[in-house]
């Protein structure tokens, strides 16, 4: 036993040496080896960003809602409603969006927390592809409980170790990096909010940090510049852009499920087709690869309708008075492009007038901070 | 927790240094060690199951000990069949109410009938397939007078719930696994290497190959419609790799695990893609599985004695009854079938037992023949493979039609094609090695046993350092599922 012992510590000497430089920077940036819960109960001012662990962010926003004050509004849905803010309301606000990723996972999100918690009004955030059965045919539905069993807290060894010496390879960050802090915020936790100033806020909302000013300098070196990354995926066909050529019924059924249960928990339901980018809206139509798209406002309005919810068209940037300019990528807009989006819900009439003022958000558009961002952080 | 998760590298060692030091070699005190580590072990999955675990256990530690009494036939047969319902009914609710709940409403449907039977929103206890059948193989045994029921409560529920084979088995055998149990374990040092080089060769399958071809299998089949049959094949070829290396490296680690505690639990997989008839591929594939299929289920039922068509019903039986143990979907079922039907003419022309040996014993390549037959074997797998992995029955057919389309001709095109260029080479320097080593228990079992410790050790690292260089994106062991 112990010759096994001194031969194994012998092996394995290296493979532990190897392991202390990930583990380190895990542990000092937050990305692992942190509980995030007290935080998420307390005040102080924090931007949260995962670089290796985006699966923490559905237990985040969970954990925010569960533990926190009924807030009055939600926004909820993938990326895609990432961008509105709790200063775009006179009410108490939670974005949770990056929580949704199909058609299936809107009621169990709900579910998973008790009804005192849930809202008055949900922004739902319906992705173009919850109705591509390319995309999702619905083959699963999640539990309950899967929100709040998605954190973690000790990494995956073997795909985090390694990215994370190929970023340190690559100079993404150096040892020392974990000593800076921006000068908004007392705490930033994981990579992504350390290295890009990249995060959720307090309200849920994101921040896009660095690519925000990459895309204001102009720099090639932004995610999906020129939407060169985007347009990849529409001639594959894949990564969200998966052919279609109708749109998928059983989606339809589940989003009547949806609407039918949140009338029934007295949750006002304000949904839109989050917008793409003119140009890739416009590409995606030309190939002809993408009939779902055409009629998709077509079959939803009605079943919105049968439960007296109101549902928004903005498929592209145009439709609310935005423009290519003022998107993140190709199909996420960034923050001006979701206040028009609001302010044109509420020109509309919406029930959403009772919580926020359309005039007040007028004006903070013409006093805004650039194209991309309305508010300071 | 994942035998490739962090959670396990520091589960592990502790449980070892707990078992060799601090039981100071008293086997009640090991196996009480085993059995708590064991239910932390399945607790940290979903401890809501352990309750089912652990009354599974009870139920069949009962009704073993009160077959063996029963003084007359009946009562025998009365404590085995209600061992066997409630062990199945439990496994039967868990795994497949939605589905004939499912299937039956789908079936009114057709014929002009409306129904509506709900659906059960439950979760599939992890391992409940595999430790369900370690207590029917138990008390069958009991039962048929091959071993006398354990009367020590521990032990048997070491027998149960020993942690490396829980989730995914292989499933043991009483007769094999309860005599190490019950045997003082003196720590083996040569037992011990031997496992670690085990379990750092099945992470090597796993992490390396299973979960990189993993990725590429799951993009092609999520798109099918988008790909051309050149492609589809390829997401067919990496499915068989990933399947291969995902269940036999999980086999590898649990095996090896088990060896640094001194037991030795039975071998999953004998390098069946090197099968020259799909009879061989059923004596190297889940050996466990089609083991305890034969020995429940295909013998009772008469086995190979009778007519042909009598065979050719029991086996047919037998692979029905094997793809609906994969889960409760109509592809696990057709694939089933569709292995009965190959291996028919075996059964058919009495050449089921043709081939015993590794193919090439003793020898460095094979014949042409072999060569050929292990490409037709080889072939006719990944073709049920399809169905294996395909969401539905509708899609595998669509699958297997856009094979056979014109577009079979065409280059093959998925996205991250260039990324997959050293995958597929890996592949073929892992087929090399599993075939240097097909006369072993595992490939690497000999490999540089002789070298110089530098050089043995060089090679090891050189593993480890492709598990940390090529490790893809994490996926879930596959047979957890099951």
């Amino acid at each position: 036993m112990k010759k096994f012992l001194i031969q194994l510590f012998l092996f394995t000497a290296p493979v532990i040496l190897y392991l202390i430089i990930p583990t380190y920077v895990l542990w000092q940036s937050k990305e692992a080896f942190f509980k995030i819960d007290k935080i998420l109960s307390g005040k102080e001012k924090y931007l949260i960003g995962y670089a290796y662990h985006e699966n923490n962010y559905g237990f985040v926003k969970w954990a925010y809602l569960n533990s926190n004050e009924n807030k009055s509004v939600w926004a909820l849905g993938s990326s895609r409603v990432l961008q509105f803010r709790g200063r775009m309301f006179d009410t108490t606000f939670y974005n949770a969006g990056y929580t949704i990723s199909s058609i299936n996972d809107f009621e169990p999100f709900i579910q998973s927390l008790p009804k005192s918690k849930h809202p008055q009004y949900i922004i739902v955030g319906l992705d173009q592809w919850m109705f591509n059965a390319s995309y999702d045919n619905l083959n699963s539905t999640p539990s309950p409980k899967s929100w709040q069993s998605s954190f973690t807290f000790i990494p995956k060894i073997f795909p985090t170790y390694k990215t994370c010496y190929a970023d340190l390879f690559a100079g993404k960050y150096t040892l020392n990096t974990f000593n800076k802090q921006h000068s908004n915020f007392i705490s930033k936790i994981g990579l992504n909010a350390i290295v890009n100033n990249t995060g959720f806020r307090n309200d849920g909302s994101i921040y896009y940090g660095s690519q925000i000013q990459k895309l204001i300098n102009k720099d090639t070196t932004a995610n999906d510049f020129n939407n060169s990354n985007t347009f990849d995926r529409i001639k594959h066909g894949n990564r969200h852009f998966e052919y279609c050529k109708s749109v998928n019924e059983k989606a339809l059924i589940k989003l009547s499920e949806f609407l039918n249960y949140c009338k029934s928990q007295q949750i006002n339901v304000i949904a839109f087709l989050p917008p793409f980018a003119d140009k890739v809206y416009s590409k995606m139509v030309e190939s002809g690869n993408y009939l779902y798209l055409i009629d998709l406002y077509q079959r939803i309005k009605p079943i919105f309708e049968k439960y007296d919810f109101e549902v928004y068209d903005f498929s592209k940037v145009a439709l609310c008075n935005s423009s290519d300019n003022e998107t993140i990528d190709g199909f996420h807009g960034g923050e001006l492009t979701y206040q028009k989006i609001l302010i044109s819900i509420l020109d509309s009439g919406s029930i959403l007038r009772q919580v926020t003022n359309v005039n007040r958000l007028k004006d903070d558009i013409i006093n805004r901070k650039n194209s991309y961002i309305v508010y300071d952080n | 927790m994942f035998f490739n998760s962090l959670n396990f590298a520091i589960f592990l060692p502790i449980v070892f240094i707990l078992h060799w030091f601090a039981t100071k070699g008293n086997l009640r005190l090991q196996n009480i060690l085993l059995l708590f580590s064991s239910y932390f072990f399945y607790a940290c999955w979903d401890w809501r199951f352990m309750f089912l675990l652990i009354f599974s256990t009870l139920l069949d530690y009962y009704t073993g000990i009160k077959i063996y009494e029963a003084n007359n036939r009946q009562r025998k047969m009365f404590w085995l069949w209600l061992s066997i319902s409630i062990n199945l009914g439990f496994l039967g609710v868990f795994k497949y109410y939605n589905f004939f709940a499912a299937s039956f409403v789908s079936g009114l449907t057709q014929l002009g009938f409306k129904a509506n039977f709900g659906t059960l929103q439950v979760v599939l206890p992890v391992g409940i397939s595999f430790y369900t059948f370690h207590g029917l193989s138990y008390i069958i045994d009991i039962y048929k007078n091959r071993i006398r029921p354990e009367r020590g409560f521990i032990n048997y529920s070491v027998f149960v719930s020993f942690f490396p084979l829980l989730v995914a088995g292989p499933i043991e055998r009483a007769t094999h696994l309860l005599p190490q149990i019950l045997k003082k374990r003196t720590f083996d040092y040569a037992k011990a290497i031997d496992g670690l080089r085990q379990i750092l060769w099945g992470l090597f399958k796993k992490i390396v190959i299973a979960d990189n071809c993993a990725e590429y299998a799951n993009t092609i089949f999520n798109n099918s419609a988008a790909y051309s049959g050149s492609t589809l094949i390829f997401g067919a070829l990496f499915f068989t790799f990933q399947i291969y290396c995902d269940f036999s490296g999980y086999s590898d680690i649990a095996l090896g695990t088990a060896r640094l505690f001194g037991i030795d639990l039975l071998r999953n997989f004998a390098f069946p893609y090197f099968s020259r008839d799909i009879a061989e591929f059923w004596r190297r594939w889940h050996i466990s599985l089609s083991s305890w299929f034969k020995d429940y289920l295909y013998i009772p039922l008469g086995g190979s004695k009778g007519g042909i068509w009598f065979k050719v019903r029991n086996t047919f039986i037998i692979f029905l009854v094997s793809g609906f143990w994969h889960g409760a979907n109509w592809t696990f079922i057709v694939w089933g079938l569709l292995n009965a039907l190959y291996i028919t003419p075996s059964v058919i022309f009495n050449t089921n037992r043709n081939n015993l040996e590794i193919v090439a014993k003793g020898r460095y390549f094979p014949s042409l023949k072999d060569f050929f037959n292990i490409g037709i074997t080889f072939s006719l797998t990944v073709f049920a493979w399809i169905f294996f992995r395909a969401n539905s029955v509708t899609n595998a057919f669509k699958y297997i039609s856009k094979i056979f389309s014109s577009t079979l001709f065409t280059r093959p095109n998925f996205s991250g094609m260039e990324k997959a260029v050293p995958i597929v080479l890996l592949i073929f320097i892992f087929l090399i090695i599993e075939w240097i080593g097909r006369e072993q228990q595992y490939a690497i079992e000999n490999l540089g046993i002789k070298w110089y410790k530098p050089l043995r050790w060089a090679m090891y690292y050189a593993i480890i350092v492709a598990i940390f260089h090529f490790t893809g994106n994490e996926q879930q062991f596959i047979y957890f599922q099951f």
